[in-house]
């Protein structure tokens, strides 16, 4: 195949970090970021803007980076999921999304929780009805939206500063359980 | 003696959950690999053709193109006899994905295209065009080997059907004699769910390498070992050289079952590594699932109680020929649901083949299809009667002890061990307001009106071939708990680990998981027909136990007192009623590094002729607006018994993910077809439309009923494609309950309401 495609070095701006990338004018922004900048937290689902499962944000806007192209992030403040925690310490919203069990098989939750990050800046306390419209452009295969709105709601309680609770909060069902084998001996 | 519960019972966070939610949860697309090549597949453009030639010199002659597959060169993974549009024709593997698309647009390949068959009901017609000239398009019962059974000699005192038989259809006493004696006797046909799809969020594919004589597959998979054993027998390599790597599913529902013989074969060939990951619109051509036809015949006493009932059931497989949905009629319809009182069932069941697409399993697997069939038909059958929907299936649900007569079951028939109806039943009528909001169809008026309708679930569960769970104690009351099951979303690498924290009385957090290949684990059940925390849950049990065992053993010694007279918490070996610690793990251990504990659990309950299922009442209120026709889900409420919920979260995520799969199938999801070319026109998630949030509310309750079901060590019950089945006859039953027409076609779209309702 004729290698003429047309390219360009630029450099990006990803979470505080600058990388100078040599980009083909048609790829796109997700493309850079899995395989040349090895972020691999950011997924591709459909392919097609369709799923929000490659969220990220550019200069503190969601964006769909399947459908953009590389060549117009240079210079613009990126930021994937892999910046959203310091080391071992999780954001509040990956904290809400843990407490919440927002994720099933978590595979939508970076773009879920890229697009959460995008409302929650602008908007501190958005009703459950604001949650909805704000993302329900990101689909979750596992049908886990009830457990995603509550993650975005208690991340919302932690961002204000009235939830520091860092542990999961859950009383359980109590009770006991008859361990029968101790019983026959 | 009881013991008070800390982990299990609590809804813990998922034990990988960090990673998953900062993307450090690497799926098998997140493997980069220096040196990797990547395939991609030339499919076919007909619906159904013979290959004639394949001429690759073009392809092959791109620079960066390592090498052409086609039936030419690898006649096992090939085939010149083409069924869908999409069949593989042909792959390339190349140094970048461009390429490799490049070159498979340079395939020349001269096809003898041929008649074809798109329609379910025109592919049964003797005349149809065939899918496979070798045999006709409908095949009766699941597969080669299969047996219809006919049942007889009933145990007097246990209900159990003694003998067992082949016949030429399922089911057991005489169907014409139990008409002849119904008093009210309740028929509908052409009930027909749509084809839809799977469709996960994770692509398929895998990333395959072969280096130093050993075969690494990382991708997403429903058994590890199981892959691994496939792989072993299909390229002919000893189990020991095959790592399976498969940490992490994006979801699965039954889905991804495909083995990816091809990028395997190619890294073999190759000694390079090879990635194959399916773009969108591959996805959507492979893994249709649901289509289906069937007739259900009910015949009741004037009481209500159902005594007679004949079926009739096919399902679409396409041209792949993954018939396990048919076997799924006999495991719910009314050989189990409703089959209390039932004196004669006949069954007759069977697959069509057409050209479209390739069915395989999704969510339910075939039980969605046939509760939709009988659930319809007994919500008709209410109103016939004039008794209350729910009061119909009070007086005809399954029952613990009932006997059902299953062509699976180890023995003639089995035992389900417990059964929550009752409570689920209560539940769901109060929160929907049931008696006070339900309301007779022709007293409806308006644009807009209001409609309830509910119905039952059931589902096998305590299937499972074998299970086994390690773990390691390490002196500092650590573990390392090495368990194979797959984490496809469905929370097994959580429960599991509760298990093993509740038995061993350490903290949660202090169980290090060992999950992601089968180099570092031992062999799990595949996670399938909802078996995971049941058959799985068992071997983890008995692991933990195990240790326990030796651990108190040791501290027993030290302490000078009985083993029985001490127990563990939060990591510390305490004496029977004292609050102090009686000594450390380390303490106990002395000398000893490490305490292993093994657990196996061997073919399941099926053994013993009892086991449970998963069971549970889903209640919908919808609304129909009569001049549009369009239908809004008010409130969805699935209620289900699970015994015990080990992670009240993980559970309720059970539901909201089979009650989204089921409102999807309901509301509208549907596989269309260009009648004329045969090529999918829903390939993409714009086409074919996933709910989103904006689409669904879903309420779910957990009806608990600890220490009911003696079956498993928690007494937890499944929950999981049970949630699955129910949704659509529910949906259809309050359209009706709405309305006063039935819908007997699934989706239930704008345009089909109108229709029923004459307005176009």
């Amino acid at each position: 195949m004729e290698k003429d495609r047309k390219a360009e070095e630029r450099d990006y701006l990803v979470n505080g970090k600058t990388y100078r990338v040599k980009v083909e004018d048609h790829w796109t922004l997700v493309y850079v970021l899995r395989d040349k900048l090895g972020l691999t937290g950011t997924k591709i689902a459909c392919d097609n803007g369709a799923c929000g499962a490659c969220t990220v944000l550019i200069d503190g806007e969601p964006i769909l980076s399947c459908m953009t192209l590389a060549a117009e992030c240079e210079g613009r403040a990126i930021e994937t999921i892999e910046g959203l925690s310091n080391g071992p310490r999780l954001h509040l919203i990956q904290q809400a999304w843990l407490e919440e069990h927002g994720a099933q098989c978590g595979f939508c939750s970076p773009g879920f929780i890229m697009t959460a990050k995008g409302l929650l800046e602008k908007t501190a306390s958005p009703t459950k009805e604001e949650v909805r419209e704000a993302l329900s452009g990101n689909v979750c295969r596992c049908g886990n939206y009830d457990h995603i709105i509550a993650s975005v709601l208690t991340a919302a309680t932690k961002m204000r500063g009235e939830d520091t609770s860092l542990a999961p909060t859950s009383p359980g069902t109590g009770g006991t359980y008859k361990d029968e084998r101790e019983d026959h001996g | 003696m009881g013991r008070t519960l800390s982990v299990v019972g609590k809804s813990v966070p998922q034990k990988d959950g960090v990673e998953r939610v900062t993307g450090k949860a690497k799926f098998y697309g997140d493997v980069m690999l220096p040196g990797m090549l990547h395939m991609k597949f030339l499919r076919s453009p007909h619906a159904q053709a013979d290959i004639l030639e394949i001429d690759a010199r073009k392809a092959e002659a791109i620079p960066g193109v390592e090498g052409v597959m086609s039936f030419k060169s690898h006649p096992k993974l090939f085939r010149r006899d083409l069924h869908y549009v999409g069949d593989e024709v042909a792959a390339v593997v190349a140094e970048d994905e461009e390429t490799a698309e490049e070159a498979c647009d340079r395939i020349q390949v001269e096809y003898d295209p041929k008649p074809f068959v798109l329609d379910m009901k025109e592919a049964m017609k003797p005349d149809a065009p065939r899918v496979f000239p070798d045999r006709p398009n409908v095949r009766p019962g699941w597969g080669p080997g299969f047996k219809f059974f006919y049942f007889s000699g009933k145990d007097p005192v246990t209900g159990l059907w003694l003998k067992r038989e082949p016949s030429d259809f399922h089911g057991f006493g005489d169907v014409n004699k139990g008409f002849s004696e119904c008093d009210v006797i309740v028929e509908d046909s052409d009930l027909s769910q749509g084809y839809s799809r799977v469709t996960t969020m994770e692509p398929r594919g895998c990333v395959a390498n072969f280096e130093n004589g050993r075969l690494t597959v990382w991708t997403h998979t429903q058994g590890l070992h199981q892959l691994k054993n496939d792989l072993a027998n299909f390229f002919g390599l000893p189990r020991t050289m095959i790592n399976v790597v498969s940490p992490y599913t994006g979801g699965s529902f039954g889905g991804k079952v495909d083995k990816f013989f091809v990028p395997i074969a190619a890294a073999l060939s190759l000694s390079r590594p090879v990635k194959l990951v399916f773009t969108r619109e591959e996805e959507m051509l492979r893994g249709w699932a649901r289509g289906s036809l069937s007739r259900a015949k009910l015949g009741f006493k004037r009481d209500g109680r159902l005594t007679t009932m004949e079926v009739e059931h096919w399902v679409e497989v396409g041209p792949a020929g993954d018939s396990y949905p048919v076997r799924n009629v006999y495991r719910h319809t009314g050989a189990k649901l409703y089959a209390r009182h039932a004196q004669h069932l006949k069954i007759t069941a069977g697959v069509v083949f057409t050209n479209r697409f390739v069915c395989i399993g999704w969510h339910g697997y075939g039980t969605p299809e046939t509760n939709f069939m009988i659930e319809t038909v007994m919500d008709e059958a209410a109103y016939v009667l004039g008794i209350d929907p729910v009061e119909l299936r009070r007086i005809n649900h399954f029952r613990k002890g009932d006997p059902v007569a299953s062509p699976r079951d180890v023995k003639v028939s089995s035992q389900m061990s417990s059964c929550g109806y009752e409570e689920c039943l209560d539940e769901g009528v109060e929160r929907m307001e049931w008696n006070k909001r339900w309301d007779h169809p022709n007293k409806k008026t308006g644009v807009v009106r209001d409609g309830l309708g509910m119905d039952l679930t059931i589902h096998g569960a305590g299937d499972g071939v074998f299970s086994s769970s390690i773990v390691k104690v390490s002196p500092d009351a650590t573990v390392l708990f090495e368990c194979a099951i797959a984490d496809i979303g469905q929370g097994q690498h959580t429960v599991q680990s509760q298990i093993i924290a509740e038995v061993l009385g350490v903290p949660y957090n202090h169980v290090h998981l060992v999950c992601h290949d089968t180099d570092s684990t031992p062999v799990s059940t595949k996670v399938g027909g909802s078996q995971g925390t049941w058959h799985q849950g068992k071997a983890t049990y008995d692991a933990a136990f195990n240790a326990r065992a030796q651990i108190l053993e040791l501290a027993a010694k030290k302490l000078g007192k009985k083993p029985d007279e001490l127990m563990i918490k939060e990591g510390l070996i305490y004496a029977a009623g004292k609050s102090d610690p009686a000594c450390t793990f380390a303490e106990a251990f002395g000398n000893v590094p490490t305490i292993i504990g093994v657990g196996q659990t061997f073919p399941d309950g099926r053994e013993e002729g009892i086991y449970p299922r998963e069971q549970g009442a889903h209640f919908v209120r919808c609304s129909v607006d009569m001049e549009t026709g369009e239908v809004k889900i008010q409130k969805y409420l699935p209620v289900q018994y699970v015994g015990r919920a080990l992670n009240p979260k993980v559970v309720e995520g059970q539901m909201l993910g089979g009650a989204y799969h089921g409102l999807e199938c309901a509301l509208l999801a549907e596989c269309i077809v260009d009648p004329k070319t045969g090529k999918m026109l829903t390939y993409n998630w714009e086409n074919y439309k996933p709910l989103t949030m904006l689409d669904c509310d879903i309420d779910p309750v957990i009806v608990e009923i600890p220490g009911r079901d003696p079956s498993h060590p928690f007494g937890a019950i499944a929950c999981a494609e049970g949630a699955v089945d129910p949704v659509c006859a529910a949906v259809g039953n309050a359209i009706y309950n709405a309305t006063g027409v039935r819908l007997r076609t699934a989706p239930f779209t704008p345009a089909k309401v109108l229709k029923a309702l004459g307005k176009i």
